[in-house]
């Protein structure tokens, strides 16, 4: 069993307040660590704090922790140091088509970390290396040349992954990527990470909402919950026999597309999440079915169940 | 689509956008002629811009000799000296003005990038700025150095790109959150290639609309620094400096004023309704 | 595709096209479109972005853009709506056909309290007082799930989370109690747990008021929870119109098969590789030449060129299912195609 590709520790992020909005604590402390190879996904809702996770390993927000990478903590590298990881470590965002700057050529898109990191390519060979990872994703020598606002959100996805592998990172963190892609597309996209995660050993931390699309990609998922973890387990056991009340209820909600399988009731949760939640305790408690109370009195730490961790006061299941 | 298809093809639609009005043909077109009179006329008259000629002094514009504008005090010939009058106007315009968008543009985009201290500095230094007097200035300038061209720019160029930075800044704030500026910095691209990478070509569109705009602004302040004596020195001319001497000698000759002053506005309402033309052809394109 | 039961509709869409002038030309945005909604019925749209759903719904309300040039019927209980006078269509809209927009961020004043947003229409239509108003609003917050209504009555759009907004939009087209609900993506800025709730609470409305619904959404697990009947839209037309449980169990047209077996599912089997469906969704301007859907086709051949019209299902095992396909094999031959 080698080293974990990714450890992190007690990752917080905190947004100070502007004159709108208060100050808030988007992620309040989360562990968990990354195998090489292995695709972990990261499933919340909105105010989970998962998007605020994403960006933390990058430092693209501030952050509080330690989050050690191949035996470099990425929160706390500065400068050059910071810089070198880039190489190793990339990202793709939820909506492709900002990500690319819209006065840019793709081919220049494409190739902008071959001139960051490799100043000795020529223009010519910065050139045929992008084609070349414009075809592995299934594009072709005529894109080169067209700008963004000419490509479908699919097909911006598709450039946005070329540039976030030329470097040929060992990390790659898929924040939300085919949440506003058509659906007809969500399958070619998750087929096309998934070969090239098989190509090119890559590792995964794949951030989305729908669980899914999740189960299809990843062998492990993680369930956050207003900036904590409620629950992490390999996918088999996650799906089928979900510890954690949360989990539950979201696996409850997720529409099917079958009639007969639809819900004929309200899902088992109180309120709807929109006012602030109450300091103290299990993060979850207002919503949770079955509160009790310890669960007001303490936040309950991620204790082994089954073949993963759960947090909940709960341990008879 | 080839690439030059694709430039070809949205330059094509802009120019059908920014064309789409009369009013800006003409505008175009006056803008030409003049630009083509004050080049050509200086060369091909028999009159220069600067020989008195005692016997023909305040001759009213007439079609004999050619000298269509008449004389001035001196005897020289109008016509010509309203050209290169127009020339200098036209060259302070340009060259001030592009002096000031590239400095306003360089300033105000690492401002609005690098934000927190860095942008309160820089911001800070353009609000001094903003504060000191400019005709003051220029009397100062004109005092310690003599009057000369140069120090026309000097003095036009120290004040005119304040007001691109603030603009360029308040973009440069609005773009520093889009994602494609994360995509760049998860990419590793440090802040001087970001800024000229990715926040300058996208603040292009604003910026050429105010570029536009300032032309006609720095005439304007340089024919005011002319008209007070602070501009140009005689024999040269300037819209300004012409406009002053007309002024002068209102009562009797009245198209000594008239001429130079009407196109000083003739070429200052065109460069506005071209500005104004262009920033809206520009916009619904961004969107 | 006109009915024998034309007269029992709430709401009959006849042919109708409508296309805007684009910077090169005509750009139609739907291309003869044919359903109808029945009395205490939910009938799902789904299609994905371009395919028209949102331009069907404005369509129906009169609120099209200037531009737009309309063609075709639609008739709300026996009365033409496309080119009525505009007084007509005001006294309809809100009170007995109701919108509910996709975009809550655009569809709010950001300047007006959201109490005075719902009262509004309500006031106007019922000739309610101030006061009754703000009740039957502060009651609507309740059954859609906004909790403290009282206070969220006094704040404005923007100091409410995307998911409380929505479902303000949705609680503002209930406040006249209209006979037909219009709902354009209305859970698509939900989150999961949230969405579930409020289909619930769209569902004991139907059940408690009888009143019917057109439900468009690009989701179509969403629709299985909700919709009697549902209708599948591509570039602009309708390529499958079948009730529920006919159009998921056995699809017959190649587009929604292909959807149904590419969309990750909970209750699928777990893929090596999800099967999908190749090429884009075509853009509103895209003119195609017969089928819109041949060249992602798996099924196409020559006959493809040709325009297939909407038509009964051959195998009629529940009557009523509609498909525009020139090819109608059994279902089993789509779910292969597919897998």
């Amino acid at each position: 069993m080698s080293a974990p590709l990714l450890e992190v520790r007690d990752l917080q992020v905190r947004y100070a307040g502007t004159g709108r909005a208060p100050a808030r604590t988007a992620v309040a402390g989360v562990s968990f660590d990354l195998a090489v190879g292995e695709s972990l996904g990261l499933v919340g809702e909105s105010g989970s704090g998962k998007s605020s996770i994403a960006r933390a390993l990058l430092q693209l927000v501030p952050a509080q922790g330690v989050a050690l990478f191949a035996g470099l903590d990425l929160l706390a590298l500065r400068g050059a140091a910071l810089r070198a990881t880039r190489e190793r470590l990339q990202i793709i965002f939820q909506d492709p088509l900002a990500a690319l700057d819209p006065r840019l050529r793709i081919g220049d898109i494409v190739g902008e970390p071959l001139r960051e990191f490799r100043p000795q390519l020529d223009a010519t060979e910065r050139r045929r290396q992008s084609l070349r990872m414009l075809e592995r994703v299934g594009l072709d020598a005529s894109h080169l040349d067209r700008y963004p606002h000419e490509f479908s959100g699919g097909q911006a996805q598709r450039i946005a992954i070329a540039r976030a592998l030329m470097l040929g990172p060992q990390l790659l963190i898929c924040d939300e990527p085919v949440a506003s892609l058509d659906v007809s597309i969500t399958a070619q996209i998750v087929n096309l990470l998934r070969d090239l995660q098989r190509e090119l050993a890559l590792s995964l931390l794949f951030i989305a909402h729908d669980l899914a699309t999740v189960r299809q990609v990843c062998t492990r998922v993680m369930v956050l919950y207003g900036g904590r973890i409620m629950e992490i387990a390999p996918r088999e056991q996650l799906y089928a026999a979900p510890r954690h009340p949360y989990t539950r209820a979201l696996l409850a909600a997720v529409p099917v597309p079958d009639p007969g399988l639809a819900p004929s009731g309200a899902p088992n949760l109180r309120g709807a999440g929109d006012g602030r939640p109450e300091p103290g305790g299990c993060v979850f408690r207002q919503r949770c079915p079955q509160a009790f109370a310890p669960c007001k009195d303490e936040v309950p730490p991620l204790r082994p169940s089954g073949a993963g961790l759960c947090a909940c006061h709960l341990r008879e299941l | 689509m080839s690439a030059a298809a694709t430039m070809a093809g949205s330059w094509r639609q802009f120019w059908q956008r920014f064309n789409a009005r009369r009013s800006t043909t003409v505008a175009l077109w006056t803008l030409a002629l003049i630009v083509a009179a004050t080049l050509l006329v200086p060369v091909f008259s028999p009159y220069d811009y600067s020989t008195p000629a005692w016997t023909r002094i305040f001759t009213a514009p007439t079609w004999r000799g050619g000298q269509l504008f008449g004389t001035d005090a001196l005897g020289r010939d109008l016509l010509v000296r309203v050209m290169w009058g127009c020339r200098i106007s036209l060259l302070v315009g340009l060259v001030a003005s592009l002096v000031s968008v590239v400095i306003g543009v360089l300033w105000g985009a690492t401002a609005g990038y690098l934000g927190g201290r860095s942008d309160a500095l820089l911001m800070r230094a353009v609000d001094v700025l903003y504060s000191v007097p400019f005709i003051p200035l220029v009397i100062v300038l004109n005092v310690l150095f003599g009057r000369h061209l140069l120090l026309v720019f000097a003095g036009i160029g120290a004040v005119s790109w304040l007001d691109i930075a603030r603009i360029v800044r308040g973009q440069t704030l609005a773009i520093r959150n889009r994602e494609y500026i994360d995509a760049a910095r998860a990419l590793g691209v440090r802040a001087p290639a970001m800024i000229r990478r990715h926040v300058i070509p996208n603040l292009l569109g604003i910026v050429i609309v105010y570029a536009t705009l300032t032309v006609p602004a720095v005439i304007l302040f340089e024919a005011l620094l002319s008209f007070l004596g602070l501009g140009v020195q005689a024999p040269l001319a300037s819209l300004g400096s012409l406009v002053a001497e007309g002024a002068s000698e209102m009562q009797a000759n009245p198209y000594l004023l008239i001429i130079p002053a009407l196109l000083l506005s003739l070429i200052v309402l065109c460069l506005n309704h071209l500005g104004d033309r262009l920033r809206d052809a520009l916009d619904p394109h961004e969107h | 595709m006109s009915t024998e039961r034309e007269d029992q509709a709430l709401l009959s869409v006849h042919d109708l096209a409508v296309s805007y002038h684009g910077r090169h030309g005509a750009v139609a945005a739907l291309r003869g479109v044919s359903l109808e909604l029945r009395a205490r019925e939910c009938l799902g749209v789904v299609g994905e972005s371009g395919c028209g759903k949102t331009q069907l719904l404005h369509a129906v309300m009169g609120l099209c853009s200037g531009g737009a040039q309309l063609q075709g019927s639609v008739r709300y209980r026996g009365r033409e709506l496309l080119g009525a006078p505009p007084a007509t269509l005001a006294a309809l809209r809100g009170r007995r056909l109701a919108l509910v927009f996709q975009d809550p961020l655009s569809a709010l004043n950001p300047y007006l309290r959201i109490g005075t947003q719902l009262c509004e229409g309500a006031r106007r239509q019922l000739g309610l007082t101030r006061r009754d108003a703000g009740r039957r609003a502060s009651a609507l917050l309740d059954t859609v799930q906004i909790e403290q209504p009282a206070l969220r009555l006094r704040q404005y759009p923007h100091e409410l989370s995307g998911g409380m907004r929505q479902r303000v939009m949705i609680a503002m087209a209930l406040m006249c109690d209209p006979e037909v609900l219009l709902l354009d993506e209305p859970t698509t800025a939900l989150d999961v747990t949230v969405q579930a709730q409020v289909l619930a609470v769209l569902r004991e409305l139907r059940a408690r008021t009888g009143m019917a619904m057109i439900f468009v959404t690009h989701d179509l697990s969403v629709l299985a929870a909700i919709a009697d009947r549902v209708a599948v839209m591509y570039a602009g037309r309708v390529v499958e119109l079948a009730p529920a449980a006919q159009l998921y169990a056995a699809p017959r047209h190649p587009y929604t098969a292909g959807l149904l077996h590419s969309m990750p599912r909970l209750d699928a089997p777990l893929y090596e590789r999800l099967p999908a469906i190749p090429g884009q969704p075509p853009r509103p301007g895209d003119d195609t030449v017969g089928c819109a859907f041949a060249p992602r086709c798996p099924l196409v051949h020559a006959r493809c060129a040709l325009m297939p019209a909407l038509r009964a299902a051959n195998d009629l095992a529940v009557g009523d299912a509609w498909v525009a396909c020139h090819v109608d094999g059994p279902p089993q031959r789509l779910r292969e195609i597919w897998t």
